[in-house]
């Protein structure tokens, strides 16, 4: 490879991971605090607090307008005039030179449309920062805390299930099987590190690293159970609708749920049907009567994968079902030929479909958004939970370690890391400079990828980061033990580079390979710590061979090519 | 001038020194009773505390039992006598302050209440924990409320009232404000639950006060680690180590894997009797240190065997113990380097570092320590005992010395004076076999 793509292939790989650590960077240094509080929150907190916010804007600002007309808009709202301008675009009318507020204000049109351009620039920022606070390197519970969730297992539900009393063995088994299934249901979830445990006779306890959002845990305790199939009955539906219309007053009970309607047949129930808005929060479109006989439990899923519709574009969740799964459809989609199906998830109605002809095994569904079907697909490969499991009490924790002793464990590592570059650059003198710039961008990549994949820091992971990097040092100095032998022999010092590393290069790749295998095993394991710092330590042998043998080298050409070194500056006596 | 050091002469005071430390390390283990297994591991007590002043005391000098419960923002009180049960009930949105609600609670026939904390404190900050409800009699009862924002507890303080307990974990739970904490001590046979309560309370009421300490919540948890996943992750290790022999097999030689694996077995087995014999906690953390110095010495390792495979080459017909000897000596100063500067690394752990990342560090420093004497004196000898072995075995059988891998048999005896003398490597072999294979 020349040396220019070489060059290209360096900067690629930083440029991206400059990329991964972004997030990263602006979340822990640049976003303050109570943006983060409030990102964490739940939809429905982002909501009411965009609301307020672009209502208390909308009164400053007609004061603003009422006192001075022509004065100008205030920093914080020059997301305004952008706005603005998007209109004058539209409509393709000269700008006005100057944005007075009175100005932006009449371009945006009415009172009400003002208030949804300030509300959606709030909770399109929120729920920015929300999506961007998955992408980061996490922070383990050791360090910075996260939530606890505190799970009760039903026992009626798995009486139903088991359909006799359970006995204390049962339970116990159903509890252990749920703690297997939820480890690894949050660890495809894309959470790291989380603690389980049981707690007293039918509890398990989790700890999760990261802001208490919970929203996050009601996804890891989804059932396959909780999707169902039925038939909608489109007569009777339209009957509610034409009652709902004539007799508003006597549909509601009390506690704001729907009433039970005499005209309907007692095999049928009332569902909502259901739809997100921008914040993601289902908003209820409309009533629908369905048969309250399960056609098809979603149990039956086998496999679940989520796509584009090849129209709409929008997600859709194609599954095979399984061959028991496949008969019950078949029979289902034949006798109902011309009705609607509904699909509900949690007795919501997520999306309805007619049935054209009948269906075996291949199904597609569509209606959720893309978080909601990836995480449904997720839950729906998922083994299915034995018992239902409720949340008993949630509530954010803090750092397991004392704050005392996490700073001193990030100053104590951060002073390791020095030594290291310090012994490099005093024992190998200019190469140990270049062995220093490797092991710098080593450290980077490490970061970028372990927020590539949003995985979770504790402070054993940031110990094991500084040994890989140590371990890294490794390579650097095999290769420069090799280039001082072929040094001392008398040969060039661009010769002595190139066997320099070409002898070095398979003992590198041969003990790596060997620990990286390990590694590789190791990620293998249920969600936890070990699985952590397998991720950690596989990340950093792929990175320290890349940095020791790609970047190093083309630091060695550069100072003999480039800079014209006659000599190898790689020890005091050579 | 390059030279050799014999290390492989020294081969077998080195295996008897490993073998007596691995000893060593499992009777140590075993006369402490097995390893001090940490709360990753450890079934315990899980409990909610929360540290509180006393807002007010209460008593009941009538006629009946009083009991008082606090549930939902409402004060209930229920007083049973013969003539049948009274219930008297007052929301806290009702009596804002203490002093209202102490006007409430005196109007009750027998009921007293004096007052610890200003009159105008807010009820909606009373607290209650297990021993709610209350049963009120002549001896006052103890009623508290969350503190001033400014009087909140630090979380180090907690832990160091905790200490004597064995430094179970403390963490704060939800806004600080409260100094609610979450405290876990193990307990592995769940024998000792009633007493570690007790003692919980009783050693953070030493620091903050008598009656200070609300209990909100008080459980018995299961470990971190279930028995599946731990048989998981010994399963997944073994598979990892076979893998890596069937590697190392493909790369180098049979011989050499063996030799390799069986060195990190030693590695491991020195760094357990370590952990064991001096009765450290064993944590995950642990686990990840045992972890990193498989991946240490199997590094360690493979770069000697790399530079043994070399010279086999260059130096075809020369004796193995010779090769060995020469390999090593060659990869030497970096051995040497490497182990220093990683050492480097974890000694700013271990002395400027506490707790459990001190810990860690340790474990690194005896497995830095052995991997590289391991790499050395026991991965490359058992090597040459393979060889020899296998080599014997062919000569039984078939008679002759075939030397179809280059290696000539090495003699038992050897001269006295080797073990001083250094040999020369032919250095101009060396560079011609160099440039030759670099032409190729």
């Amino acid at each position: 490879m020349s040396k220019r793509a070489r060059l290209l292939v360096v900067l690629i790989v930083l440029v991206a991971g400059g990329i991964f650590l972004y997030p990263t960077f602006n979340w822990y240094y640049m976003v303050p605090q109570d943006q983060k509080d409030l990102a964490a929150g739940s939809k429905e907190q982002i909501q009411s607090y965009s609301r307020g916010k672009a209502s208390r804007d909308l009164t400053e600002l007609k004061s603003l307008v009422s006192k001075d007309q022509n004065s100008a808009v205030p920093e914080k709202f020059s997301f305004l005039i952008d706005k603005a301008k998007e209109n004058y675009k539209l409509e393709k009318t000269q700008m006005p030179k100057n944005w007075t507020i009175a100005e932006v204000l009449n371009s945006l049109g009415s009172e009400k449309s003002v208030f949804g351009s300030l509300e959606n620039h709030y909770r399109q920022h929120l729920l920015d920062l929300k999506e961007s606070s998955g992408k980061i390197l996490q922070l383990g519970l050791d360090l910075s805390g996260g939530m606890s969730i505190l799970l009760e297992a039903d026992i009626e539900s798995l009486e139903k299930r088991l359909g006799h009393p359970a006995t204390p063995e049962d339970q116990n088994q159903a509890i252990d099987r749920a703690m297997e299934i939820l480890n690894n249901r949050i660890d495809k979830f894309g959470v790291t590190e989380p603690q389980i445990r049981r707690q007293g006779s039918s509890q398990i306890a989790i700890e999760i690293p990261g802001a208490a959002d919970p929203e996050r845990v009601n996804t890891f305790l989804m059932g396959k159970g909780s999707l169902n199939f039925h038939i909608v009955d489109q007569e009777a539906s339209q009957k509610l609708a034409t009652f709902m219309d004539e007799h508003p007053g006597e549909v509601y009970a009390e506690d704001g749920s729907i009433k039970k309607m005499d005209f309907l047949d007692a095999g049928s129930v009332i569902r909502g049907y259901y739809k997100k808005d921008e914040y993601g929060i289902d908003q209820l479109q409309r009533y629908v009567v369905v048969s309250e006989e399960i056609g098809l439990d979603g149990g039956h899923i086998q496999e679940a994968v989520v796509a584009n519709h090849p129209v709409t574009g929008k997600p859709v969740i194609n599954f095979t079902l399984d061959s028991e799964g496949g008969d019950i459809f078949f029979k289902l989609t034949t006798a109902n030929e011309g009705k609607t199906l509904a699909v509900l998830l949690d007795n919501k109605v997520k999306s309805m479909a007619v049935i054209n002809e009948p269906i075996r095994e291949r199904v597609q569904m569509s209606g959720f958004d893309r978080e909601e079907a990836t995480n449904l697909a997720l839950i729906l490969r998922t083994a299915a939970l034995p018992v239902d499991l409720k949340i008993n009490n949630q509530q954010a924790v803090g750092a397991s370690l004392g704050e005392d002793s996490v700073k001193q464990g990030l100053r104590a590592i951060t002073l390791g890391f020095l030594l290291v570059i310090v012994f490099m650059l005093v024992y190998y003198l200019g190469s140990g400079f270049i062995a220093d710039i490797a092991l710098m961008l080593n450290l980077v990549f490490i970061l970028a990828i372990l927020s590539a994949f949003n995985l979770t820091l504790t402070l054993t992971s940031i110990a094991g980061i500084i040994l890989t990097v140590g371990m890294a040092v490794d390579a650097n100095v095999i290769i420069f033990e090799r280039i001082k032998e072929e040094y001392r022999l008398g040969k060039s010092a661009e010769a002595s580079i190139a066997a320099g590393f070409k002898k070095a290069f398979w003992t590198i790749v041969d003990a790596n390979i060997t620990t990286f295998i390990a590694a590789l095993v190791l990620t293998q394991m249920a969600s936890g710590p070990i699985q952590g710092f397998a991720n950690t330590l596989a990340v950093g042998i792929v990175s320290s061979m890349f940095t020791a043998l790609f970047v190093a080298r083309l630091l060695f050409d550069f100072s003999t090519e480039q800079l014209k070194a006659k000599k190898l500056s790689i020890a005091w006596r050579i | 001038m390059r030279g050799m050091i014999k290390f492989t002469k020294i081969r077998y005071l080195m295996f008897l020194i490993s073998i007596l430390v691995i000893v060593g390390g499992i009777v140590g283990t075993i006369r402490n009773g097995g390893y001090n297994l940490g709360i990753d591991f450890e079934a315990g007590l899980n409990q909610r505390v929360q540290i509180a002043p006393v807002a007010f005391t209460v008593d009941f000098t009538g006629v009946g039992d009083a009991s008082m419960d606090m549930q939902n923002g409402v004060i209930s009180v229920d007083i049973r006598s013969d003539k049948g049960v009274s219930n008297y009930s007052f929301p806290l949105a009702d009596y804002p302050t203490l002093s209202d609600l102490k006007n409430g609670l005196i109007a009750i026939p027998g009921f007293g209440m004096s007052l610890l904390v200003p009159d105008n404190s807010l009820s909606g900050k009373l607290t209650s924990g297990l021993n709610f409800p209350l049963e009120v009699t002549v001896d006052p009862s103890f009623v508290n409320i969350i503190g001033e924002e400014s009087a909140s507890v630090a979380i180090d303080k907690i832990r160091a009232a905790l200490a004597p307990l064995g430094n179970p974990q403390v963490q704060v739970v939800g806004n600080p404000v409260l100094s609610e904490f979450m405290v876990r001590v193990s307990d592995p046979d769940g024998t000792k639950k009633d007493e570690l309560e007790v003692s919980i309370v009783k050693n953070l009421e030493s620091v903050f006060g008598n009656n200070t300490v609300v209990v909100l919540q008080s459980d018995y948890v299961g470990p971190r680690f279930s028995s599946s996943l731990a048989s998981q992750s010994i399963s997944l290790t073994l598979t990892a180590l076979v893998l890596v022999l069937i590697y190392i097999w493909f790369r180098f030689k049979l011989g050499f894997a063996v030799s390799a694996i069986t060195a990190l077995f030693h590695d491991v087995l020195i760094m357990l009797g370590f952990i064991g014999a001096f009765r450290m906690e064993v944590s995950t953390t642990t686990i990840a240190a045992v972890l990193t110095i498989i991946g240490y010495s199997l590094n360690d390792t493979i770069v000697v065997f790399d530079r043994i495979r070399e010279n086999q080459v260059l130096l075809k017909g020369d004796r193995l113990d010779n090769i060995i000897n020469i390999s090593i000596t060659q990869s030497l100063s970096r051995t040497i380097i490497t182990s220093l500067t990683t050492l480097l690394a974890v000694l700013a752990l271990y002395f400027f570092g506490s707790g459990s990342i001190k810990d860690f560090a340790l474990n690194l420093i005896v497995g830095i320590v052995v991997g590289t004497y391991s790499s050395i004196f026991i991965a490359s000898p058992i090597l040459l005992g393979w060889s020899n072995a296998a080599r014997k075995r062919k000569v039984n059988k078939t008679g002759a010395i075939t030397g179809s891998t280059g290696l000539k048999l090495v003699e038992e005896k050897e001269d006295s004076e080797n073990i001083t003398r250094r040999t020369s490597i032919p250095e101009v072999e060396r560079k011609r076999k160099g440039k030759r294979r670099n032409k190729k």
